[in-house]
């Protein structure tokens, strides 16, 4: 068990949550710095003109991490990059980050949690024995795949950088062609989590006759668990 | 929270999300484990070995209803709530951070004891089975002493935190849900954020722009 990549420790887990959270916490004050500045540049520049100020840089995309709870990696290949990463974090906080942009007020890891924790736990009502709508009735596989991927891509990666919530359906869409379920992406869009949290009932309505709409036979194929 | 998510965004995300995940989407669940030990259990404690390790809660008899009948025969059925309550526990499992803990055999095995020990509580059923004899009798072949010792401990671990689960610990929002807390994070995260046109950086009148777009 001990040399297996996929199986953390919880203080393990707290960390690498931790430095997702203090990565993300880094790249958004460098951005917001870097944008200051562009935009008191510009200012100075073109002061005089009316026009308004070209909407802000789009945040160049940080490239996604990937090193925790992987089959190919061995613990102590985590626990390696996640020392080094570590000291790194430490020394650009200290020399590239002013004291200016303190402001902010940053989502803790234990916020970040909760949020992972709401959107994990509305998966099984979008797909699963018992979903809401029944083209997406599948087996709970199809459910705890999607579960696991979102988990495990936020071991690596904050919630401030990436959308719990597009993350969480797309991981649903993903563990449906993973388990061999494959449900078309249309079902997930007009399936906001508003009607999953309220539960109003036009919504399923609207929803349902927008699906009736459509003349695929999923039924053929659904999985019968 | 509350706007859908467009057909571009769930593909975007789907691209990060492989990425994020280093690639590996092949996943085993404890849904399976748990299938194959309630079989192994029900061929098992049909043998010599196995008829000592359970015994039946005689609760037709007032009089003594701690009363073990040892001789009745076990027939499929007296498994099934067992396994079915395992399957409850499990759906409770795999959306919290266990399975990233434990491998799907050990929740599997740890399930079956759980939902073995609440149904015997909440007196649904009245098959008692001894695990931990059952995992010695099983494992020892294979393994010495000291391994059987470590995988008990490990197992007990897993129960362990199984039966929190229902408290909510381990990241499983099955059952509480604090929406006020999440309303006041999630408009938290919108001043903070890399996604979604990203946190406002000066004062009233972009904060107000930006709330005035949809969000997608």
């Amino acid at each position: 068990m001990d040399n297996d990549g996929f199986l953390l420790s919880l203080e393990l887990l707290t960390k690498l949550r931790e430095r997702a959270n203090r990565e993300a916490q880094i790249y958004i004050r460098r951005h917001i710095l870097a944008r200051r500045t562009n935009t008191e540049g510009i200012n100075s520049t073109l002061s005089s003109m009316d026009s308004p100020i070209p909407s802000a840089p789009i945040f160049p995309i940080m490239s996604v991490q990937s090193y925790a709870c992987s089959v190919t990696h061995t613990k102590e290949d985590t626990t390696k990059v996640f020392s080094n990463v570590d000291e790194n974090e430490n020394s650009i906080l200290i020399n590239h980050v002013p004291n200016d942009i303190d402001d902010i007020d940053f989502l803790t890891p234990v916020e970040e949690q909760a949020l992972i924790r709401f959107y994990c736990s509305k998966i099984f009502s979008l797909i699963g024995p018992h979903a809401q709508i029944s083209r997406l009735q599948k087996d709970s596989k199809v459910a705890s795949t999607a579960a696991i991927l979102v988990r495990r891509f936020f071991l690596s990666n904050s919630v401030m950088m990436y959308d719990p919530k597009a993350i969480m359906v797309a991981a649903v869409f993903l563990a449906s062609k993973v388990e061999d379920a494959t449900v078309d992406v249309r079902f997930f869009t007009f399936l906001s989590v508003v009607s999953i949290i309220f539960s109003f009932s036009f919504i399923f309505i609207c929803v349902d006759d927008y699906y009736n709409t459509y003349r695929y036979d999923y039924s053929k194929r659904e999985h019968k668990p | 929270m509350n706007a859908p998510v467009s057909i571009s965004d769930i593909l975007n995300a789907e691209i990060q999300l492989i990425e994020g995940v280093n690639f590996e989407l092949l996943y085993f669940h404890p849904y399976n484990s748990v299938m194959a030990f309630t079989e192994d259990l029900r061929t098992f404690l049909k043998s010599e070995i196995g008829s000592t390790l359970i015994s039946f809660i005689n609760t037709t008899d007032e009089n003594n209803p701690d009363h073990h009948d040892h001789h009745r025969i076990l027939t499929g059925d007296d498994l099934r709530p067992m396994h079915d309550e395992a399957r409850r526990i499990i759906d409770d499992a795999v959306v919290s951070d266990v399975p990233l803990l434990a491998s799907p055999g050990q929740i599997g095995l740890a399930s079956l004891m759980v939902a073995n020990e609440t149904l015997l509580e909440a007196k649904q059923s009245q098959a008692s089975i001894q695990f931990h004899k059952y995992i010695q009798h099983r494992f020892a072949s294979d393994r010495k002493d000291h391994d059987i010792v470590n995988l008990l401990t490990q197992i007990d671990h897993v129960c362990s935190m199984l039966r929190l689960l229902k408290d909510g610990k381990f990241g499983c929002g099955n059952h509480a849900e604090d929406l006020e807390e999440l309303k006041k994070i999630h408009k938290k995260l919108k001043a903070c954020r890399a996604w979604g046109g990203g946190p406002s950086i000066e004062g009233g009148k972009k904060k107000k722009r930006k709330r005035d777009e949809p969000r997608g």
